[in-house]
């Protein structure tokens, strides 16, 4: 088990391969193995996870595999760096590769290239997370660049305009690539060295010219992740089958970034100056998609400017600085972010690829499994756990980087609310004619929902404390998520629907109650951000009062009572929203 | 070697031409195949530990003058290059020359053994005497169809200008030197104004051979107006001659001139990528924008030839043989295109095979001419840092054409649901699949062809 990442580098290319070769028959037989050898890869890199404490986190051993380019100094190699970083990495891309090939063996008509194509992307991701040099990040990016294109391409027999929009991400995506290999060369010029390890141990401090060669990677890493000015890539990528977008724009291919940023981290953070830049960019911009996910109306759309939105909050906290929790944020973040897409995905396959949510509504009725699931990833998006850790992340930082995150996370549970509203409450608006059809024989799609969450469980559970001991105190919390998993199951086996109800402010009580309690006076100063929002009102001016309450009892046992006083009151609210 | 296109030539010369008939094409396309697999067995055998010192000397034709011809690695390597994309333009040219076959097989075997003459050639006016010679059975397989009399006459005069400005550089360097030998004219030291007439005119001469910008005019006609096996010899082959010229003249004979007058040309090179780039964004016909993605391309490779260190030089040779490469399996796929009507043919089939050779044109990650590109860029980043910004921009114009035209060749929505899908002919088939191997297993094991490559240049390179 030492080499794992080769071992499911090597078994993705193998599988997207194999399925390119049944093309020229025996499809169903191709197809089955190269599944099989995409789920070898994720079980490989689940195993590896075990040897995450007993290397060192960031110093991990390096293997070279080939020889790419070489120059009077120095070889530029094609190798795998085995850290904490690439590991997760690679056990996010390998396991949710697998996921969504299975999700598409039932989602799409032909799945083949579709199971080529992702393959292949995982393998360029694996690269570029477990990359030792520049040159290799650049060919990563080239690589995803390229793939991404082809399954935004995937549907161009059928929708006219997908061509052209296509090609128009992958303009912006290869500029982006562009500017990055612009930064590396320029790198180069002054240390003297594609190495990233060299790189970080070099010196360059004093050289007037080194400011600009990191803007110049932070512009290529905010084309990458869709940040302000280039949100648009994002939203014209949904053109994409849902298990593509799913695993592509929602979890892999836009967190490339981050991995660039932690790689050259030592180096970017030298100058505060563009420390505190980027970091407001990103925070600006998070914001700012966030705010525009609740005009939108396209289910799928809503999602992707959530997607801009959370990057562009990870990518803050790694500008920051703190590399685990960063990781954590991306781990957590992708497997949710995934289970949601799923969720739209099982919705519109039941209302034959309907993505409005105007034409939606009522759907409880129709898909049962779907709402409970649904209401589970979108507990897990806005959950506990991301937002204790990368609130902690921005504990030392100055106030208005935490105004910024209090208002984004509000938001964020603002539109998640409103698609589970408008999608699964209120009247039925379907079309008539239509309405008769939908129904949930699906089992394939929600099987990968429920793989989907549990994997994320447990890998809250078991990994996180291993990285670092201040993650490690939060286990309260990890035990509260467990209860509230079986809870929810329950409520899943004996469908029952006051149980789901109940159990959804309940985890909104936990939410609120834990880091409002920690961080109460900061909070105060989010009052007046954000009030003109339709559902914002009703829902802010309840959190708020919450708030005041919980922040004002001091002791335990009031606690309770307030809390539960408060979930009352949620129920209600919820109830009057639909 | 040398003399195996020549003996086939006559051959054919024998034979007698029946009507309807492609017994000449099919016996040239055995002898390039037997030249092809004679330059692998030189690739492989060549004891390389003694071939270092170029002891190996085959003795010369005939002439008054003292040739010599010695193989090295480099050459080697060249040559079999040469005779596999003549093979590939034999197997192409069997079902579109459709007269005159027994001309057009003679004519290109002659052409490939006048090729080998000059890559293997360590004598000055063997060298001339091979760059004027290439240009009549080039003319000849231009004009072949009757269609393209006016632009080979074109090619023609372009490139006869040219020859004059060499003939007066090498009247020159033999009056001033007294020897033809390329390394006795290597040890002597000329004057300062003496260099600078020797420079421009060889420049100018060598820039008519490799269309660099202001003499370019010749190459987009030729390439669009040509039959396809034409094109493949003509881009891949005698562009590469040019860039040859290049290679020996500053890297091996006048190798002090390297850092000298490297600023001038690789600033001329640099015009010369963007201009291709942005001429090619604007073409409609596939070969034409070809033409002009080559100009840009030899751009690349003198960069690469004027880096000015053994890494950059070797990786300008890989660029060179990649790039030939690439260029040939374009027009094939062109040809297949125009042959069977885009509708017909077999599209998805097709579009994935010859994938990776439209991906090597935008010099993608593991095709052959990634390895190339990169390794001229980052060997020569350090000396001249805008001209290799310069080029990388110009890879991000590339998807502007080349990647374009990929798109849209390969994914159109077929509302006619044409139904009836003709296969391709199975020595297309081959050829692509051969092609496109190639291009991707060359990157993959670049590192063995860049090693074997450098042990001839480095010999030949004593920089500053």
């Amino acid at each position: 088990m030492n080499n794992f990442i080769e071992i499911s580098f090597i078994l993705l290319i193998l599988s997207a391969i194999l399925t390119r070769f049944s093309l020229f028959g025996r499809m169903r037989f191709f197809i089955y193995v190269s599944l099989c050898f995409t789920f070898i890869a994720a079980v490989v890199s689940v195993i590896s996870l075990q040897n995450l404490q007993l290397v060192d986190p960031w110093l991990g051993k390096y293997h070279c595999l080939m020889n790419l380019i070489q120059t009077e100094m120095y070889n530029i190699e094609l190798g795998f760096k085995y850290d904490a970083l690439s590991m997760i990495g690679v056990f996010c891309v390998s396991v949710l590769c697998f996921l969504s090939c299975l999700y598409s063996v039932k989602y799409l008509k032909s799945c083949k290239e579709f199971i080529a194509y992702s393959n292949g992307f995982a393998a360029s991701m694996i690269m570029l997370i477990a990359s030792n040099n520049l040159i290799q990040i650049y060919i990563g990016l080239e690589l995803i660049t390229f793939f991404s294109y082809l399954l935004i391409n995937y549907y161009y027999k059928s929708i006219n305009d997908v061509k052209n929009i296509a090609f128009k991400v992958f303009t912006i995506q290869k500029f982006g690539d562009i500017f990055f290999i612009c930064a590396a060369f320029l790198v180069e010029y002054y240390c003297g060295s594609f190495d990233i390890q060299r790189i970080n141990s070099f010196s360059i401090y004093g050289i007037n010219g080194h400011d600009i060669v990191f803007l110049i990677i932070l512009v290529s890493v905010a084309i990458k992740s869709s940040q302000i000015g280039f949100t648009w890539w994002l939203q014209d990528a949904m053109v994409a089958p849902t298990p593509a977008s799913a695993f592509l724009h929602a979890a892999t291919l836009v967190s490339s970034g981050m991995f660039i940023i932690c790689r050259l981290l030592s180096v970017l953070s030298i100058s505060s100056s563009i420390v505190y830049i980027s970091t407001f960019y990103f925070l600006f911009s998070s914001f700012y998609s966030a705010l525009l996910a609740l005009k939108e109306y396209n289910l799928k759309k809503i999602l992707a400017y959530s997607t801009s939105s959370k990057i562009g909050l990870l990518l803050a906290i790694c500008m920051l600085g703190s590399i685990e929790h960063a990781l954590v944020y991306f781990s957590v973040h992708a497997f949710s972010k995934f289970a949601l897409f799923i969720c739209v995905g099982n919705i519109s396959y039941a209302l034959s690829h309907e993505q409005d949510i105007r034409n939606m509504g009522g759907l409880i009725v129709n898909l049962p499994k779907t709402y409970i699931l649904t209401v589970i990833a979108s507990l897990m998006f806005i959950g506990v756990v991301p937002n204790i850790i990368s609130h902690s992340a921005f504990h030392e930082s100055n106030i208005l980087v935490n105004i910024f995150v209090y208002c984004i996370s509000f938001i964020t549970s603002i539109y998640i609310i409103r698609i589970i509203a408008n999608v699964f409450h209120g009247e039925h608006r379907v079309a008539e004619r239509s309405s008769a059809y939908i129904s949930e024989n699906n089992n394939l799609l929600t099987f990968v929902l429920i793989v989907c969450i549990i994997t994320n469980l447990i890998f809250r559970v078991f990994i996180f404390g291993k990285l670092n001991p201040s993650i490690r105190d939060t286990t309260l919390e990890y035990c509260m998520d467990i209860f509230l998993f079986i809870v929810c199951i329950l409520a899943y086996k004996h469908i029952n629907f006051k149980h789901i109800k109940i159990a959804m402010p309940i985890k909104l009580y936990i939410d609120f109650n834990t880091y409002i309690d920690k961080l109460r006076k900061r909070f105060l100063a989010a009052e007046n951000t954000l009030e003109n929002t339709t559902y914002c009102k009703t829902y802010y001016m309840l959190v708020r009062s919450g708030c005041f309450l919980l922040t004002n009892m001091r002791l335990e046992s009031y606690r309770l009572i307030i809390g539960c006083l408060f979930v009352v009151v949620l129920l209600l609210n919820l109830i009057g929203v639909l | 070697m040398l003399l195996a296109p020549l003996i086939g030539a006559l051959t054919i010369l024998v034979i007698e031409e029946q009507a309807n008939k492609k017994n000449s094409l099919y016996v040239a396309l055995w002898i390039s195949c037997f030249v092809f697999f004679c330059s692998l067995l030189i690739i492989f055998g060549i004891d390389v530990p003694i071939n270092l010192h170029n002891t190996k000397y085959l003795a010369g034709i005939t002439s008054s003058f003292n040739n010599y011809f010695s193989i090295t690695t480099l050459t080697a390597f060249l040559t079999s290059f040469t005779a596999s994309l003549v093979l590939a333009s034999f197997l192409v040219s069997i079902d579109e020359i459709t007269y005159n076959r027994k001309i057009f097989s003679i004519l290109v075997l002659l052409l490939e053994s006048i090729c080998i003459a000059i890559f293997t050639t360590t004598n000055i006016v063997v060298f001339y005497i091979g760059f004027e010679a290439i240009l009549i059975p080039m003319f000849l397989i231009i004009g072949i169809n009757g269609r393209s009399f006016v632009v080979a006459r074109k090619f023609f005069i372009c490139l006869l200008i040219g020859s004059l400005f060499l003939l007066f550089s090498v009247i020159y360097i033999l009056s001033v030197t007294s020897t033809a030998d390329f390394s006795a004219i290597s040890n002597y030291s000329f004057s300062n104004k003496q260099q600078i007439i020797l420079f421009i005119s060889i420049f100018v001469g060598l820039a008519f051979k490799t269309a660099l910008f202001p003499f370019h005019i010749w190459l987009p006609d030729t390439h669009t107006l040509s039959p396809t096996s034409a094109s493949i010899i003509l881009s891949g082959i005698f562009l590469k001659v040019g860039c040859y010229g290049f290679l020996v003249f500053f890297c091996n004979v006048f190798c002090s001139w390297n850092h000298k007058y490297g600023m001038i040309v690789c600033t001329a090179a640099a015009i010369n990528v963007l201009y291709g780039c942005y001429s090619a964004c604007i073409q409609e016909s596939l070969k034409r924008m070809i033409a002009y993605m080559s100009i840009s391309h030899i751009g690349v490779i003198l960069i690469g030839v004027f880096s000015n260190n053994v890494y950059g030089v070797s990786s300008a040779v890989f660029q060179m043989v990649s790039h030939g490469i690439t260029s040939c399996g374009l027009f094939v796929v062109e040809y297949i295109i125009k042959k069977y009507k885009k509708d017909n043919v077999n599209v998805r089939k097709l579009c994935i095979l010859s994938a990776p050779i439209f991906l090597s044109g935008i010099s993608f990650p593991f095709t052959s001419n990634f390895i190339g590109e990169f390794g001229i860029l980052i060997n020569t980043f350090n000396t001249y840092p805008l001209h290799c910004i310069a080029i990388i921009f110009s890879e991000f114009l590339c998807i502007f054409h080349i990647f374009k035209k990929f798109k849209d060749t390969f994914f159109y929505s077929n509302d006619t649901a044409n139904t009836k899908e003709v296969n391709m002919s199975r020595i297309e088939l081959r050829l692509i699949e051969f092609i496109s191997s190639i291009i991707v297993l060359g990157s993959l094991f670049s590192h063995e062809v860049i090693l074997y490559i450098k042990l001839c240049t480095k010999d030949w390179i004593i920089f500053r």
